[in-house]
């Protein structure tokens, strides 16, 4: 690998633009701080701050895992995948308390229900 | 295997993948993913066509009665909120979660499971959003959701509602996607593939799935707030709220711009340097323009919220503008791959070259309303109107035709007729040239958007009837791409491995890819720049070294 190749590595480049956002971040609360603004016009600097720590949080994944294997755990085909719509179903029907009533969610059980125990034999092979 | 590959195979597993509708719908095959989600936005983005034909037939003339007042608000905001969360955005993960593994030498996507879960949320987000379309009170307060406009004392019933919970799963389901299109970047890479060797399109899809992640989440945030909102009325009163809701979303509203827009920008680059059958010009200075480009639209939200005074206007002024630098190492990429290439006039081609000075358009009016003192006067005017779609539809619909066919012979292993794609191509372009060039100039001349019309002696007449002709021009030529897919699918003209000559990974497998992309038959190449198979053509070209006298 080249020098900027081995540079550019996974953890810095999510770092590198950690920084650039922090730069920017830090900017924005310049600016706020030196004028008067309303408490929700300062959100705008709490919002990016929350941005930042989803960004840091990655790069030290990154680094963190940085010697394990990248295939992970090999090539199968994974198990059970009906517990993937069942899931969505569960979690639309928890949302359908919203427009109809706060007794719908509870229908939602049934495919979560029937989800985890797919997630369950599927693990247990 | 040739002297080039190396020995990156994936075998197929035992239980290969049938090809039964209960093994689509449960597909955990990123291809396979990808394509469901390609179909079922295309259908979604021709829903939302039709809305928006509907307006501009409302609108063609003064005293139009097509649609009442507020069935048009309730048609606005579907066609805003569909186009977004349910075509563009879509397409755009999409586009990522089918080519990114191909282009990293990967067997597999990250995650396929919560890629698949993605793709249901997605879905369920869809049938929710036109359900509260369909209902007598759908949701007419804009795809911004505003409150207070959007509790219950101003939106009652359930179509606010089911609007709420839309766009939450929607969203949730492309926060997976972006999720494992990032993790598969930042770790299923091939042996030897680095970074500094990645496409510049799968650049262009860490740097949308980093915006995803990190953006995407203030959506469910605001989202949440509605939802909340709508059961208690009392709970988020006050202007603090509703300052808060407005920023929070616009935390993600401005970057969706850009996840709709950087794809699209990979798109074209790729079809540019294929059919100009040279290496991306310039690739390491657009690589920090997109990092720079992504960390610039993650600061540039508020300029949204120039007009309502309680905004650090100096501030977002200043990032907004900023944004050009980026942008023009990004077009001198462009400019300086075709400079000097051979150029092969295909359809993807002409879409990429049409892209360019379109987006130009675009991102010009853009500079023009990041100035508050100009945005004043702008706000909500059909200026903004035309300068969002010279960038979402001028733009990055015509990347994502770029890419679509480059790359429909790749995911079908059958060709697209040429010709029928450049009468595409040409109604497409003259369409959309003609209904959103008048949009500047009736905003010039004040008319405002969210009208379901407009006086007869207001002067909008002739512009909006040429914008409403442009419209039905548009309409046509999506007839005709689908026409161009049947007659593709009905009398197959196979493609081949690769038949554009291209320069990157995905076109050293088959087409359609086998299950885990690369197999004993094609297997991954050894990889050494951004375009490994331009590096092999140009190797297979170089003069032998003669043979030493003594070798045998």
């Amino acid at each position: 690998m080249t020098g900027v190749e081995s540079l550019f590595r996974a953890p810095v480049v999510v770092a590198v633009w950690g920084a650039c956002n922090t730069v920017l971040a830090g900017i924005a609360a310049g600016f706020v701080a030196a004028g008067r603004f309303p408490l929700a016009a300062q959100l705008a600097v709490y919002l990016y701050a929350g941005a930042l720590c989803i960004i840091y949080a990655i790069a030290v994944a990154l680094w963190l895992i940085r010697r394990r294997e990248p295939l992970g755990r090999g090539l199968r085909l994974p198990r059970r995948p009906a517990a993937v719509l069942l899931l969505a179903a569960g979690v639309a029907l928890l949302w359908l308390g919203l427009p109809f009533g706060r007794w719908l969610p509870i229908t939602a059980a049934v495919p979560l229900a029937f989800a985890l125990g797919l997630e369950i034999s599927a693990r247990r092979g | 295997m040739t002297a080039q590959a190396r020995a990156a195979v994936y075998p197929s597993p035992a239980g290969e993948e049938r090809d039964g509708l209960p093994q689509w719908l449960l597909a955990t095959d990123h291809k396979r993913i990808a394509l469901m989600q390609f179909g079922t936005a295309f259908v979604l983005f021709l829903f939302q066509g039709a809305l928006a034909l509907t307006m501009r037939a409302q609108l063609a003339q003064p005293g139009m009665h097509i649609l009442s007042p507020q069935s048009y608000l309730q048609f606005m905001t579907m066609h805003g909120t569909g186009m977004i969360a349910l075509s563009v955005t879509p397409f755009a993960l999409a586009l990522g979660v089918y080519l990114v593994p191909l282009q990293l030498g990967a067997p597999r996507i990250a995650a396929p499971r919560a890629t698949l879960l993605g793709y249901w949320l997605y879905v369920s987000g869809a049938i929710f959003l036109i359900w509260g379309f369909l209902a007598p009170d759908g949701a007419s307060d804009g795809w911004w959701g505003y409150t207070p406009l959007s509790n219950t004392v101003y939106s009652p019933g359930a179509g606010e509602s089911l609007w709420t919970a839309g766009v939450f799963l929607a969203a949730a389901g492309m926060v997976l996607q972006g999720a494992t299109t990032l993790w598969t970047i930042l770790r299923l890479r091939a042996p030897g593939l680095a970074m500094m060797r990645m496409p510049v399109f799968t650049w262009a899809q860490l740097v949308t799935v980093l915006m995803v992640v990190t953006a995407f989440p203030a959506l469910l945030a605001a989202v949440s707030v509605v939802a909340l909102d709508r059961l208690d009325p009392h709970l988020f009163a006050g202007n603090f709220w509703t300052f808060a809701y407005e920023q929070l979303f616009w935390f993600y509203g401005h970057p969706v711009v850009y996840v709709m827009f950087f794809p699209f920008v990979g798109c074209v680059a790729e079809s540019l340097a294929t059919f100009a059958g040279r290496r991306y010009f310039g690739y390491k200075g657009t690589v920090l323009a997109l990092l720079a480009f992504a960390a610039g639209s993650m600061s540039v939200w508020g300029h949204h919220l120039f007009a309502s005074g309680q905004q650090v206007n100096d501030y977002f002024s200043l990032t907004s503008i900023m944004l050009t630098i980026p942008a023009g190492v990004e077009y001198f990429g462009f400019l300086g791959t075709i400079i000097g290439g051979r150029l092969r006039y295909t359809t993807s081609m002409l879409f990429a070259l049409t892209f360019i000075p379109q987006f130009a358009i675009g991102g010009l009016t853009g500079i023009l309303a990041a100035n508050p003192a100009i945005d004043y006067q702008l706000n909500n005017s059909y200026f903004i109107l035309g300068h969002f779609h010279y960038t979402l539809f001028a733009g990055s619909v015509f990347g994502f035709f770029a890419g679509i066919y480059l790359w429909f012979p790749k995911a079908t292993g059958v060709m697209l007729r040429e010709r029928l794609g450049k009468l595409h191509w040409a109604l497409l372009t003259v369409g959309t040239n003609t209904t959103f060039i008048p949009f500047f100039f009736l905003g010039w001349s004040g008319m405002p958007r969210w009208m379901a019309g407009y006086p007869a002696n207001a002067g909008f007449t002739t512009l909006s009837l040429i914008s409403s002709i442009g419209a039905g021009i548009i309409g046509v030529s999506m007839f005709v791409f689908a026409f161009n897919v049947y007659v593709s699918a009905r009398f197959p003209v196979p493609a081949g491995p690769d038949p554009w000559q291209a320069h990157t990974l995905e076109w050293a497998t088959s087409s359609p890819p086998p299950r885990f992309n690369f197999n004993l038959q094609y297997p991954v190449p050894r990889v050494r720049s951004y375009a490994p198979l331009l590096d092999i053509r140009e190797d297979a070209r170089l003069p032998r070294a003669p043979a030493r006298p003594d070798s045998g």
